[in-house]
């Protein structure tokens, strides 16, 4: 049996864990050393070591769109991803910046709408988005925090430099599959985490209850927070469950909740009605109050925005923080951390071709194949077209698609994502991946230590999403040096 | 702890204990079976009538043979009274509890419905019947332990009791019921045949040596079923059940109904008495008891587990 680890090629690509020379990176040493010192059989046990660990854990994801239990186990990569300390702390910074200035944005959005006369984005973009909610409109959560939990995709290009690829403030899930990942590293791995100093990402749930707790309106010692879910059939339902389970509190369900006559939120108990002070939401704006929003929704909870608007209860994320995250907004982001920080941004972002501009709307079409098309108002990875993984059909009819309503695509150059060894097969190959690190913005702002990093299992995709084939890997970061 | 989820758990519960007793029937008659002497073979529709399947079966199945209903009843996963179906009803609510379980609770579950699911199709022969049946029923006594040692005295070890004493009550009732229709029916002369199936009844509840030293070493109908009835020391009795279900909800708001019906059928008990089994007081004291875990179950839906 040939050896799993040989004749890796990093190609034109820049790769997480070896050099263009191959040699390993710093953060990556000990650990490069470590897969290719073991025999190939010692590695198809760890490989199926983490199967079984995974499986008994009962870390799972389901498919969406469906009533029944399509429960798959967790796809997961034995093979950590590194990044050096000094690296990850730059782009901490950045993650915080950007956030900070987004959440300032739909502050401002809400109630002055400063920077919309003047101009920096133009109104009829946000007005006139779906995500924009006017119901939320003359509000302001404490701290201005709106999007207390984010998830920011990056991706690294060629020569290694972090860009933010899209930035999710409404209920981003991934979490517990960063937590659950290392949890799965510690059992299969335990002798690699002698030889490194890796920066522990157990600490999240206490970081989002201690910043949950900020948001209570009763300044009492333990407030009741709960989250709450659309229910056992969301394709996130496992994190809900996790996340509640590590904060000890209470995993509701939209008719265990009520909005009472004082406009106090109330969860049903065995001993009877007691007041909820705020409310982790895993549930869609347009599902959460059918008061308001859908009226037809059976998962959310009547009266929740009435009483979110009295400040008796705090809602996280805060309804509406979506109209940041539109795709479209994503192209003014530079401007935004600008107009209210005064500060270039520190993390740039990928370049990109608004559909809505005439001039760029040309550029686009006439460099598709080398573009990704995107809708404004995707996610999952859906509904985009990869220019250069697409048929001339393809390209024509998303020509036609993207002149009909341009408003709703953008466009952007195909970043040759980095890549990093990953177990296939019995070898060891590059494969694409990303990061998304979880930012908390309460009374204080915290970064998680690296990340989800998912990563695209078939040759060459560029699709990390878990309901397209995408698996996943433990995020290390690394004092380098160790 | 939140109404739904109390629910949740009283569910998770009596499904865990319906698959520990599953698993201890099908034993215990399987070596039954094998005991018996020629010419005084037990039909396989017997242990059917303890379930109350014999329709279902009837309805699904061409003939009556041991493979037939052995895996109706453990491998079926339609038959919603088979153990695959009452694991997978278990690990089902233990999912969607697991906030408040900890994680060697719901762990030791997921792997129950992972072990039955994989091993269940393959241990309908008899050479592989046993050891699937007591791995099963060592696993849930996993679970049990688990509750027991590390669980605080909360409504979740609350409810979790509750649930179990509650199935526990209605499967001893209803083989109970329905071994003393089968011996009645047979001739009443025919002690060995008695006593083979008292003893056997005795052994898939764990009891037949706690039945031995405290009564002695003849098993017959009436001092086997006094004893798994109203054996005030016995954990597994229907007296020590009841009393346990009492003291656990006296505890709660909103039980004056539930310890009403707990209170009844505790006197309904004490008054048993199995050497008038035939007699109609004992009959209708039985059919009382068959009513209180089903009217237990529907007022403690109501009262505690549907949100209002």
């Amino acid at each position: 049996m040939k050896h799993h680890w040989i004749n890796y090629k990093t190609n034109d690509f820049f790769d997480e864990l070896l050099t263009g020379s191959s040699n390993p990176r710093i953060a990556a040493r000990a650990l490069v050393k470590y897969f290719k010192s073991i025999s190939s059989e010692e590695m198809e046990q760890r490989a199926s070591a983490a199967r079984l660990a995974i499986r008994d854990m009962g870390v799972c994801f389901s498919l969406t769109g469906s009533n029944e239990n399509t429960d798959r186990p967790w796809p997961f990569d034995i093979i950590p991803r590194t990044i050096g300390l000094d690296t990850w702390n730059e782009v901490a910074l950045g993650l915080i910046q950007r956030t900070k200035a987004l959440n300032l944005f739909i502050d401002d959005v809400y109630n002055s709408q400063k920077i919309l006369s003047d101009g920096i984005v133009p109104a009829d973009a946000v007005l006139k988005s779906p995500n924009f909610k006017p119901a939320c409109l003359g509000t302001s959560p404490p701290f201005k925090a709106w999007a207390n939990i984010c998830g920011t995709d990056l991706v690294r290009d060629e020569n290694g430099k972090f860009l933010v690829l899209e930035d999710n403030l409404r209920i981003p899930s991934g979490v517990a599959y960063m937590l659950e990942n290392r949890e799965v590293t510690k059992r299969v791995l335990p002798e690699l985490f002698r030889n490194y100093s890796i920066v522990p990402v157990d600490e999240y749930p206490l970081r989002l209850y201690q910043m949950l707790v900020s948001l209570s309106p009763r300044k009492v010692k333990r407030p009741v927070i709960v989250i709450l879910t659309p229910g056992i059939f969301n394709s996130a339902y496992f994190e809900h469950a996790f996340l509640a389970e590590s904060m000890g509190i209470e995993l509701v369900e939209g008719t265990d909740l009520f909005v009472g006559k004082d406009d106090f939120v109330y969860m049903h108990t065995v001993d009877g009605a007691i007041k909820v002070d705020v409310v982790y939401r895993r549930i869609d704006d347009d599902y959460l109050d059918p008061e308001v929003f859908k009226s037809d929704s059976v998962v959310g909870v009547p009266g929740l925005i009435r009483s979110w608007k009295a400040k008796k209860v705090a809602i996280a994320n805060s309804p509406g923080s979506g109209v940041a995250d539109d795709k479209f907004i994503y192209t003014f982001v530079p401007e935004i951390i600008n107009y209210y920080l005064a500060e270039e941004p520190i993390l740039p972002s990928v370049p990109t071709y608004k559909c809505s501009d005439p001039d760029e709307l040309k550029i686009v079409k006439k460099n598709i194949q080398n573009l990704v098309v995107k809708p404004t108002d995707g996610a999952g990875g859906k509904g985009l077209l990869v220019g250069s993984h697409s048929t001339s059909k393809e390209r024509t009819e998303f020509k036609r698609i993207i002149s009909n309503s341009p408003r709703r695509y953008i466009a952007q150059p195909i970043i040759k994502l980095s890549t990093s060894p990953t177990y296939i097969d019995k070898k060891v190959r590059p494969r694409h991946l990303d990061l998304r690190p979880f930012i908390l913005n309460g009374a204080k702002s915290w970064v998680t230590p690296g990340g989800l990093t998912r990563v695209a299992l078939k040759e060459g995709s560029l699709v990390v999403n878990s309901s397209q084939g995408g698996g996943s890997k433990d995020t290390w970061i690394v004092e380098e040096g160790t | 702890m939140l109404a739904q989820v109390a629910g949740r758990i009283f569910w998770m519960s009596r499904y865990l204990e319906r698959s520990e007793s599953i698993a201890r029937i099908v034993n215990a008659y399987s070596q039954l079976i094998m005991d018996l002497p020629r010419g005084t073979e037990l039909e396989w529709n017997t242990i059917l009538k303890i379930f109350g399947l014999e329709e279902a079966f009837e309805s699904r199945e061409l003939y009556l043979t041991e493979y037939a209903v052995i895996q109706f009843l453990i491998a079926r996963i339609n038959n919603s009274s088979s153990l695959k179906y009452s694991v997978k009803k278990a690990q089902e609510n233990a999912r969607i509890s697991r906030t408040v379980l900890t994680e060697e609770v719901w762990e030791s579950i997921n792997e129950l419905q992972i072990y039955v699911n994989e091993c269940a199709d393959r241990s309908v022969p008899r050479k592989n019947r046993y050891l699937f049946l007591d791995e099963v029923v060592g696993r849930c006594q996993m679970v049990n332990g688990l509750m027991i040692t590390n669980q605080c005295r909360d409504h979740i070890y609350r409810f979790s009791k509750i649930g179990h004493l509650i199935e526990r009550i209605d499967l001893s009732l209803r083989t109970i019921d329905t071994l003393s229709h089968v011996t009645q029916a047979r001739n009443h002369q025919d002690n060995a045949f008695e006593t083979l199936i008292w003893a056997g009844m005795l052994r898939s509840l764990s009891t037949l040596g706690m039945y031995r030293r405290a009564v002695g070493p003849m098993v017959d109908a009436s001092s086997a079923i006094n004893f798994v009835v109203s054996e005030e020391s016995l954990p597994r009795s229907i007296i020590f059940c009841l009393r346990s279900i009492r003291s656990a909800i006296s505890d709660l708001k909103n039980s004056n109904r539930l310890v009403r019906l707990v209170d009844t059928a505790i006197k309904s008990v004490t008054k048993f008495n199995a050497n008038k089994i035939r007699s109609k007081t004992t009959q209708q004291s039985i059919a009382r008891l068959y009513n209180f875990t089903q009217k237990f179950t529907e007022v403690a839906t109501k009262t505690l587990f549907l949100p209002k």
